[in-house]
C-alpha cells in the first residue's frame, strides 16, 4: 500500500555558517515536515529558518511573525512573540559539550502556493547549560504571498560544526 | 519500502461549501491512531468561527460533551490558556474572514475513535492568520467525554462558507 508521507530530500553540512536546501517545495504537496536531526552549533545561539523564493534566493524581508512557548525544565515557562522578523527562529541553545543536542520538527503549510502566506508550526527540544532541557512550541507566518521552494537554516551567531535535516511531503 | 501514513479520505473544496465531513462512510476502522491535516482554510464571510465536531455514523455529534485545554500562542500579545468543558464543539478559530492572508491550518491526531466503551481523544496544533491580521495558534488537546465510537470529523464555519482550495485530509497510522 502506498504511503502518504513521502521522503523528499536530506541535506547536511559541516563547519558551515548556514545550510540552504533548494527544490524542496513543489506543486506535489501542500504540507511538509522538516526534521532537523543535528544542529551542533559552535557557540550558544538561536536556530533560525528562513524560506527561499521561486529562484532559490533567501526571503530576507521583515515579514516573518513568530510566537513561541518555552517550556523550561528548571523554572517557569516563558513566552516570546515577535513581528516583522527576518526568519523563523528558536530558543537559543548550546552544544559545546553535547553533540547533536537538538530535536526539531517543523510543519510547513502552503509554501508553494503563490497566493497564500506560508505558515509553520514547530515542536522542538534543546539543551542549554544552566537551564537544562527545554521544550518549545512555536508558530510562525511569512506574510508574503509568494512561491517558496526551499529553506535556509542558520544561527544568529557562530557556525554549525554539523547540521543535518530531512524533509518529507505529506501527500 | 512500505510506509505507515495511509490516506483514508480527502476533501478539497472546489466551490463554496458550509461544511466538510472527513470519514463517515469513508471511515476505515482498522487504525488506532488517525492524523488529520487541514490546510489553506479560507472563508467568504467575516467574523466567522471555524469549528469541528466528531461524527458517529457520519452524523455530527452536537451534545455538550466536548472538553478542551490549549495554549493560545499569539504574536501580538500575551498568550492565553483556553479551557472549556461541556461544550458542543471545538472552536478552532474564534474569528476569521476575508481580509488578505486570513487562513487556518492544523494538524490533529485522534485516538480511541473506534472504541465505543472509551472516550475519544485528540491533540491539535493550529496556526492561523485571523480577522485582526495577526498570527495565532493553539497547542493542546480535546476529549469527547462520551462512551461512543466516532467515525469522522465534521468541520464547519458558523456563518458563510469554506472557499475553493480549502483542503481536509484524513490519514490512518498503520499498526
Amino acid at each position: 500500500m502506498a504511503t502518504n508521507l513521502e521522503f523528499i530530500k536530506s541535506a547536511s553540512g559541516t563547519s558551515v555558517s548556514s545550510l540552504s536546501v533548494t527544490d524542496l517545495f513543489s506543486a506535489d504537496y501542500d504540507v511538509y515536515e522538516v526534521y532537523i536531526t543535528s544542529a551542533d552549533q559552535s557557540s550558544t545561539a538561536g536556530l533560525w529558518v528562513s524560506l527561499l523564493d521561486s529562484v532559490g534566493s533567501e526571503i530576507t524581508s521583515a515579514s516573518y511573525d513568530n510566537a513561541y512557548l518555552n517550556m523550561l525544565s528548571n523554572t517557569s515557562f516563558s513566552e516570546e512573540r515577535y513581528t516583522g522578523q527576518t526568519g523563523f527562529f528558536s530558543f537559543a541553545y548550546n552544544t559545546t559539550s553535547y553533540e547533536q543536542s537538538i530535536g526539531f520538527k517543523m510543519v510547513v503549510f502552503n509554501p508553494y502556493n503563490s497566493s497564500s502566506y506560508s505558515f509553520v508550526t514547530v515542536q522542538s527540544s534543546f539543551y542549554r547549560q544552566g537551564l537544562g532541557g527545554v521544550g518549545c512550541k512555536h508558530i510562525g507566518v511569512l506574510k508574503s504571498a509568494e512561491t517558496c521552494t526551499g529553506i535556509k537554516v542558520f544561527g544568529n551567531t557562530g557556525s554549525f560544526d554539523d547540521i543535518q535535516l530531512s524533509v518529507y511531503g505529506v501527500k | 519500502m512500505a510506509g505507515s501514513l495511509i490516506k483514508i479520505d480527502e476533501e478539497i473544496v472546489t466551490s463554496a461549501v458550509a461544511s466538510v465531513t472527513l470519514g463517515g462512510s469513508d471511515w476505515d476502522s482498522s487504525y488506532d491512531v488517525y492524523m488529520v491535516k487541514v490546510n489553506n482554510i479560507q472563508t467568504d464571510t467575516d467574523t466567522a468561527r471555524f469549528q469541528f465536531r466528531v461524527t458517529t455514523s457520519g452524523t455530527p455529534q452536537t451534545d455538550a460533551n466536548y472538553d478542551r485545554a490549549t495554549k493560545l500562542l499569539l504574536a501580538h500579545t500575551t498568550f492565553g490558556n483556553v479551557y472549556n468543558v461541556n461544550q458542543t464543539n471545538f472552536d478552532i478559530v474564534g474569528s476569521m474572514g476575508t481580509a488578505t492572508g486570513e487562513q487556518s491550518n492544523l494538524v490533529m491526531y485522534c485516538f480511541n475513535f473506534n472504541n465505543a466503551s472509551e472516550y475519544s481523544f485528540g491533540t491539535i496544533e493550529t496556526v492561523d492568520f485571523g480577522s485582526s491580521a495577526r498570527i495565532q495558534g493553539q497547542q493542546g488537546g480535546f476529549v469527547k467525554t462520551t462512551t461512543e465510537a466516532n467515525d469522522g470529523l465534521h468541520f464547519y464555519m458558523t456563518t458563510g462558507n469554506f472557499t475553493s482550495g480549502s483542503t481536509f485530509t484524513l490519514y490512518g497510522l498503520k499498526k
